[in-house]
């Protein structure tokens, strides 16, 4: 989604309010006049400065442009789906990886992901990439740099 | 000069050169590929350095974005398409000499200057950084927290399109750096009641999301298939580049020159140090209406400049903990992560480390000759590799990445969130770079300017009272208010000129 620079001014001034409002409780350093609050408040000071510079250039630019205009490949149903698909297997990855163990997550993860992107003909070639990719991605993370991925249902051993 | 030979002997151990050699593989094949960028190569790299000493972990990455940046021109030469925003300033001259049948000597010329170029890069960073440092050496907060101020505006400045969107990428970095709980009065901030977030957002997912993940959102979303390269082999490199060079030998110099001190200003890299030299060349030609058409000049100008840049980004890195740019800002957070603080203090307390930093630029620019030939020769099938396998599996690797470093899934969510963010924030036009450094310096610049806050009592004067930091204060508080001290000198000189422009 493009959307007009005033729309994103418009969106970063009411986020530097928010900051100031779940700011308004952070306790003050004692004999002094500020504290925790007081580096997110600039912050959300200059982000607001920002926004009304945005604002500015937005309705000065706009010249007759749409306010919104969405991303072309949003009305390619297969592009809109490989966007939602990367989202939906990294929090699939995130929600079993630890009860199923990283190599048949992974496994399915890569197969699923590389047979929508190439194509259901391909499978054959997207079933042997992904194991290829699991294997070496295991070796190197979890048997050369001892990095602890989950084993899950997949019984612990070494190569 | 003993902490040469003793940086070489830290540099020439098998582990270190094992690493660096693939390293430089990996760079070669991150450039090569349009898309994948040197500081992409950095950030996917930073999790297996996250597991090595020091000096192999600085080195990798040292070479790793030498070879991505010169690794960038294949594409720019053979395929009109830069492989790394570094080589987008002469990509159009490139492909008309390789239309025009001159891809050898276009693709030697590129080579050869890069390697000119990041030699010349790193003599100026070996010599200048350790005299800087000595001077960095009196430096107090009020000093740094100027001098953080100073590179963040730079780099929110400097390069975009609008200074107000540098500025809100910038704001979105220091934010995401406040969360956790505070130093100074121990307090929780924006954690939302979740444990893993009171210990502050980990640094590497965040930039693995910001940098690779959001890729791999506009590669799968692309309509175009990415072009293909022509059957066409490459032949002799060398011939005729002797003459190339002999006849350019001022724009060698020149392009190196403008490359490190391009990069060491903070917040401007080698894609810049490219786009001036270029333009540079192009004044300064002989010849300036060849320009376009397939000339080599200019090549040799910008070809030189980005990898001299590279070194010249390290040395604010390395003598104020100040980054450069986007990779630089990644390498502060990698020493961080290994327990040095970046800054003058390093020069004191591990010397060697810093040495063994300047050898491996020297070992990096002089491997690239011998590589560089490796990649070019085998580019063709290089630039074959297709784009739905390669991003499953950089993807995994991300994963993976993530997950190593506190091994926990935890990281793979702050990676995806921060992905998400930085598509859209891209996609309308926000810088990514500016976040990244605030979200690395936010640290820093908070910790100095509350110390400053405390030792000055509340008055803000004190900021200015050290000659330092005075002089830097100014210099930045400039910076914030050229674009309306530029209104108002246009205004001054011709009113029809503020009009707005289209």
């Amino acid at each position: 989604m493009k959307v007009n620079d005033a729309i994103s001014g418009i969106f970063f001034i009411l986020f530097g309010l928010l900051i100031f409002y779940l700011t308004r409780d952070f306790p003050i350093l004692q004999g002094q006049k500020y504290g925790a609050a007081l580096f997110p408040r600039l912050i959300g000071f200059f982000m607001g400065a920002g926004g009304v510079a945005l604002i500015f250039r937005g309705v000065r630019m706009r010249d007759g442009a749409p306010w919104v205009t969405v991303m072309d490949w949003v009305s390619s149903p297969r592009h809109l789906a490989r966007f939602f698909l990367v989202i939906f297997v990294l929090v699939f990855y995130i929600l079993v990886s630890d009860v199923l163990g990283f190599i048949p997550t992974a496994f399915i993860c890569l197969f699923v992901l590389l047979n929508w992107l190439r194509g259901i003909s391909t499978w054959r070639s997207s079933a042997g990439i992904s194991i290829l990719a699991v294997i070496v991605i295991q070796q190197f993370f979890g048997e050369f740099l001892r990095v602890p991925l989950p084993w899950g249902i997949v019984p612990i051993f070494g190569w | 000069m003993d902490l040469f030979i003793v940086a070489f002997g830290l540099i020439f151990d098998p582990y270190v050169l094992l690493v660096i050699i693939l390293s430089g593989a990996f760079g070669l094949f991150m450039g090569a590929i349009p898309g994948l960028s040197a500081t992409m190569a950095t950030a996917l790299l930073v999790p297996v350095t996250f597991f090595m000493p020091p000096v192999p972990a600085l080195a990798s990455i040292v070479t790793a974005t030498a070879m991505a940046i010169f690794a960038g021109d294949l594409p720019g030469a053979l395929l009109r398409i830069p492989g790394t925003p570094a080589s987008a300033a002469y990509t159009n001259e490139a492909f008309a000499m390789t239309r025009k049948g001159q891809a050898e000597l276009v693709l030697g010329t590129g080579l050869v200057s890069a390697v000119i170029g990041g030699i010349f890069g790193a003599v100026v960073l070996s010599f200048t950084a350790p005299i800087l440092a000595e001077f960095a050496l009196k430096f107090s907060s009020f000093e740094y927290f100027w001098l953080a101020s100073l590179g963040l505006t730079c780099a929110a400045f400097i390069s975009t399109e609008s200074p107000a969107k540098g500025l809100i990428s910038l704001m979105i970095g220091l934010l995401i750096a406040t969360i956790g709980i505070d130093v100074t009065t121990g307090h929780p901030r924006f954690n939302f009641g979740s444990i893993e977030l009171m210990g502050g957002v980990n640094f590497i997912p965040a930039m693995i999301g910001m940098f690779a993940m959001a890729e791999v959102f506009r590669s799968v979303t692309a309509l175009k298939p990415p072009p293909r390269v022509e059957q066409r082999n490459i032949g002799n490199i060398f011939a005729g580049l002797g003459k190339v060079l002999y006849r350019y030998k001022v724009n060698l110099l020149r392009g190196s020159t403008i490359g490190v001190l391009v990069g060491a200003l903070p917040g401007a890299g080698s894609d810049i140090a490219a786009w001036i030299s270029y333009a540079v060349a192009k004044k300064f030609s002989k010849e300036p209406e060849k320009f376009g058409t397939g000339h080599v000049e200019g090549i040799v100008d910008a070809g030189s400049s980005n990898n001299a840049g590279l070194g010249g980004t390290w040395v604010p890195a390395l003598v104020f903990g100040i980054p450069g740019d986007s990779i630089t800002a990644i390498v502060i957070g990698v020493l961080y992560v290994k327990g040095m603080n970046p800054g003058p203090t390093v020069f004191l307390e591990q010397p060697e480390l810093i040495y063994a930093v300047f050898v491996s630029f020297f070992m990096a620019n002089v491997l690239l000759l011998p590589l560089g030939l490796f990649a070019i020769k085998s580019a063709k099938q290089l630039l074959r590799v297709p784009r739905e396998v390669l991003m499953p599996v950089i993807l995994m690797f991300c994963v993976v990445g993530t997950f190593a470093i506190n091994n926990t899934v935890f990281g793979v969510g702050i990676m995806l969130v921060l992905g998400i963010i930085s598509y859209f924030l891209e996609e309308n036009g926000f810088p990514i770079a500016p976040a990244i450094l605030g979200l690395v310096l936010g640290g820093l610049l908070e910790d100095s300017f509350m110390t400053s806050m405390i030792k000055a009592d509340g008055n803000f004067i004190a900021f200015f009272e050290r000659p330092v930091s005075a002089v830097l204060g100014a210099i930045t508080i400039t910076i914030w208010l050229s674009p309306q001290l530029n209104k108002v000198w246009r205004k001054f000189r011709s009113p029809s000129a503020l009009k707005p422009q289209r």
